[in-house]
């Protein structure tokens, strides 16, 4: 955003710089011109944002100091809600689960892309745009088609399962398990989901990047004898931060939206092994009358997301000078 | 010179990771493609029929949900791709007092998750009797992709260079004929990413129409798929043919517009 500031200041120069030349033909007429005409054009699309985007966030702000069922009088409880992020069982654990969400959505798919972007590098170009394609497609398909056919797979018995596949493998007895019924797996097994969601996003980011780069860098770095190693961590991974900060941006905010997912795949089960916190803005604010504390949650993930965006993009930032 | 054991070891990593990636797609496809009540759970070898997708089509609601998905998507991309790009041009080239405020606004605005606003939007919209409708899908959507394009497009505006607008405004057209005419035009390649972007967002969007129409024949396909596995879940081919129907749009859209949707990620993360 600093750069848009910038550029937008430099503008500004220009155009102040250009003035004269303007006013000669209709001197502070344009001006006023360009004044009403850039009112009116805003208007509709400031509507929108003051009605549907601001004023809901402020009434957000103002039900999470409050305890409400929806439908009688509101009570001011204060920080009450916000209280309960860490002393109520349930919110606490689904902001756990949310953090081990964050390794599966960001930072595995961020780790194998650029492992098999670095290593396509050097090896061949053979049937790349076959994998670019495939790799990509479960950015596209609908969340609660991904989420169907995944509860099939990971379904305790069948042939088409994974637990078919490690029975023929002979390790049926040993490892397989009701993947998502099982109170210890469920999380692990929902993050497996989210790794084939994700891992084609950071894979095509980090591939265009990586041929942005070229192979006159690398090259150069062979000769003065750096290894695989050293060519991984000193010339990959700097080179590619800008892709490395975007990879990670989409990821976490993805983590966070895995409402649909969740939903669809374990409405939070078994017990409460798989809630995050989107489902429980939506089962404390449309099932159990607790307008309260779901926009709690609500704001707490709204923070949780400036947070990280702009966590991230500092850590690239700083890493750059 | 690289290893032949090397390339070969890559390869073959990434093969794997081909297979992992499509075999669900896979798995659906065949899926769809075996008879109604054929067999009593998954299997890969059956004979091949069509007939799961007459039945999700008819019996199981898919034509009425495709279109009230259509009648929503359509609406929310072509408004808010007007509304934003009026917007951006006047926040980049116009820049009337304040214009700043809305650019920063429409930032805040695209960040906010819909899990911080769905309750409030439905209090909103209960008292004026737009819950249930489909106005309650379509308005909040808009108001979010407004926010995006707002920023996404004021963005493309600004690259273009000032003697454009100048010129045209100085030739007599009015702003909003140098708008449409001459400035638009020219930032086609980010109005198509905007669009596409838009279309996949509110094509796959669960928890707005989820929370905000119970009323059946106003279900989008999302809401309708979900709906159907609860009734259908032993079903196997309906249930696999209609959730062919319902990603197969977007899938078409991607294969059609690889390229936007490569910029598309970047500008999922603009704020970078």
């Amino acid at each position: 955003m600093d750069d848009v500031v910038l550029t937008e200041r430099a503008r500004g120069v220009d155009r102040e710089r250009a003035q004269p030349r303007r006013s000669r033909f209709r001197p502070g007429a344009a001006r006023r011109a360009d004044i009403l005409w850039g009112y009116l054009l805003l208007l509709p699309a400031m509507a929108f944002l003051a009605v549907l985007l601001v004023e809901p966030f402020i009434k957000a702000l103002q039900y999470s100091l409050e305890s409400w069922d929806g439908i009688g009088p509101a009570r001011y409880v204060g920080f009450a809600n916000y209280k309960q992020l860490w002393t109520d069982p349930v919110e606490r654990d689904s902001l756990v689960h949310l953090a081990i969400l964050f390794c599966f959505y960001s930072l595995i798919p961020t780790a194998a892309g650029l492992a098999a972007a670095a290593a396509i590098r050097r090896g061949s170009r053979r049937g790349m745009s076959f994998f670019r394609v495939a790799f990509f497609l479960p950015q596209v398909i609908v969340t609660v088609v991904a989420a169907i056919v995944w509860t099939w797979i990971l379904a305790p018995s069948g042939p088409a399962t994974l637990n078919g596949l490690l029975h023929a493998l002979g390790l049926g007895p040993a490892v397989g398990r009701p993947w998502l019924g099982n109170f210890n797996t469920a999380i692990v097994a929902v993050g497996l989901i989210a790794v084939w969601l994700d891992f084609g996003l950071c894979f095509v980011l980090f591939l265009a990047g990586i041929q942005r780069i070229g192979p006159d860098l690398y090259d150069a770095a062979r000769m003065d004898g750096a290894g695989l190693f050293r060519e991984f961590t000193s010339l990959t991974v700097p080179l590619l931060r800008r892709e490395i900060g975007a990879a990670l941006t989409i990821s976490v905010v993805a983590a966070l939206q895995s409402f649909t997912l969740i939903y669809q795949a374990t409405d939070g089960g078994p017990g409460y092994a798989t809630m995050v916190p989107g489902l429980l803005v939506y089962r404390y604010g449309f099932q159990l009358g607790e307008v309260g504390a779901a926009s709690a949650l609500g704001i707490a993930m709204a923070v949780i997301i400036f947070g990280l965006t702009f966590g991230i993009r500092a850590l690239i930032e700083r890493k750059a000078t | 010179m690289l290893s032949q054991a090397e390339r070969r070891l890559t390869f073959v990593a990434l093969g794997v990771a081909a297979i992992v990636t499509l075999y669900p797609l896979a798995l659906l496809v065949n899926t769809a493609l075996s008879p109604l009540h054929g067999t009593s759970g998954i299997t890969f070898r059956h004979p091949l029929s069509l007939e799961a997708f007459g039945y999700a089509w008819r019996e199981g609601n898919f034509s009425r949900y495709m279109l009230n998905t259509a009648i929503v998507t359509v609406t929310v991309v072509v408004v808010s791709a007007v509304l934003s790009i009026m917007a951006a041009y006047a926040v980049a080239v116009l820049k009337p007092p304040g214009a700043r405020l809305v650019l920063y606004v429409s930032i805040f605005g695209f960040m906010l998750p819909t899990e911080a606003l769905i309750v409030p939007w439905y209090y909103q919209l209960l008292p004026l009797n737009l819950v249930n409708t489909y106005w309650a899908m379509i308005l909040p959507q808009i108001a979010q992709s407004v926010a995006f394009g707002t920023f996404w497009l004021q963005i493309a505006f600004r690259a273009l260079p000032a003697s454009l607008s100048e010129s045209a405004v100085l030739d007599g057209a009015s702003r909003w004929t140098s708008l449409w005419r001459v400035m638009t035009p020219n930032i086609a390649p980010a109005i198509r990413t905007m669009v596409a972007l838009v279309f996949l967002w509110t094509w796959n969007s669960f928890m707005l129409p989820l929370v905000m129409v119970s009323n059946q024949s106003l279900y989008v396909v999302t809401v309708g798929l979900s709906n159907f596995q609860g009734s259908h879940f032993n079903n196997y081919s309906a249930l696999a043919a209609g959730s062919i129907l319902v990603a197969l749009p977007v899938v078409v859209v991607y294969f059609f517009s690889q390229r936007s949707f490569i910029s598309v990620l970047f500008a999922g993360s603009v704020v970078e």
